[in-house]
């Protein structure tokens, strides 16, 4: 008969076998030798504000052409806007197009003239933009943008 | 003291051995480490039936030393 004493020890100690075998399952015959690069680094100026993040630009660069500044974001531990920033410091990416821009029309009048990326949310002109608006005015005077913009969406312009 | 008994100290024995080895040199190797668990799993079942027979046997014999 197996006494208890040892029954319980043979059994506690079994299951710790058991646990430290799966423990090995999931560790590695190769650890690393040094600790892991650093590719992130918080420097304090002494001023005011946040202290500055420096990504390492040979990082930044391989990274970036791997995946964006969102996939990267993740990784580094800091926002997809720093990443976007550091690269445009770093002259890794393009500037986009500029938002607008005034530019002098023939007649000698300052014009707006915007950009975008996005497809137009509609195809109307701006003259039948502004004749939309001036009828819908006409017929609710306290229309405000956020009535018009409904009242336009609800005419399916 | 029973031949079971020496058994399954001479098992947990050479079990203990294999753990260490294994523990030793094969990290990650899933396969090998599952094959040395399935081994500790084993040893510990079979002392689980020993100690279970006997205590069964324990009380058929004071059950048959109450009815004699």
């Amino acid at each position: 008969m197996i006494p208890s004493v040892e029954y319980a020890i043979l059994q506690n100690n079994i299951s710790r076998m058991v646990d430290d075998l799966d423990r090995a399952c999931h560790e590695s015959l190769d650890p690393p030798d040094g600790p892991p690069p650093v590719v992130v680094q918080r420097i304090r100026t002494g001023r005011r504000g946040r202290p500055r993040i420096e990504i390492d630009p040979h990082f930044l660069s391989h990274a970036l052409s791997l995946r964006g500044p969102t996939g990267i974001a993740p990784t580094v531990g800091v926002s997809s806007r720093s990443i976007r920033r550091r690269a445009l410091q770093y002259g890794l990416v393009e500037p986009g197009a500029p938002v607008f821009q005034i530019v002098l029309g023939p007649d000698g009048t300052h014009q707006t003239v915007h950009t975008s990326t996005s497809a137009p949310i509609s195809d109307m002109s701006d003259e039948e933009l502004d004749a939309a608006i001036s009828s819908i005015l006409q017929i609710f005077p306290t229309f405000g943008r956020r009535m018009i913009m409904g009242h336009l969406r609800n005419q399916g312009q | 003291m029973s031949d079971q008994l020496n058994n399954i100290r001479a098992a947990y024995r050479v079990l203990e051995n294999r753990v260490v080895s294994a523990l030793r040199t094969q990290l990650g190797d899933q396969l090998r480490l599952a094959a040395v668990t399935a081994q500790a799993l084993a040893l510990a079942s079979a002392a689980e039936q020993v100690s279970l027979r006997d205590i069964l046997f324990e009380s058929s014999d004071i059950f048959g030393s109450m009815l004699n």
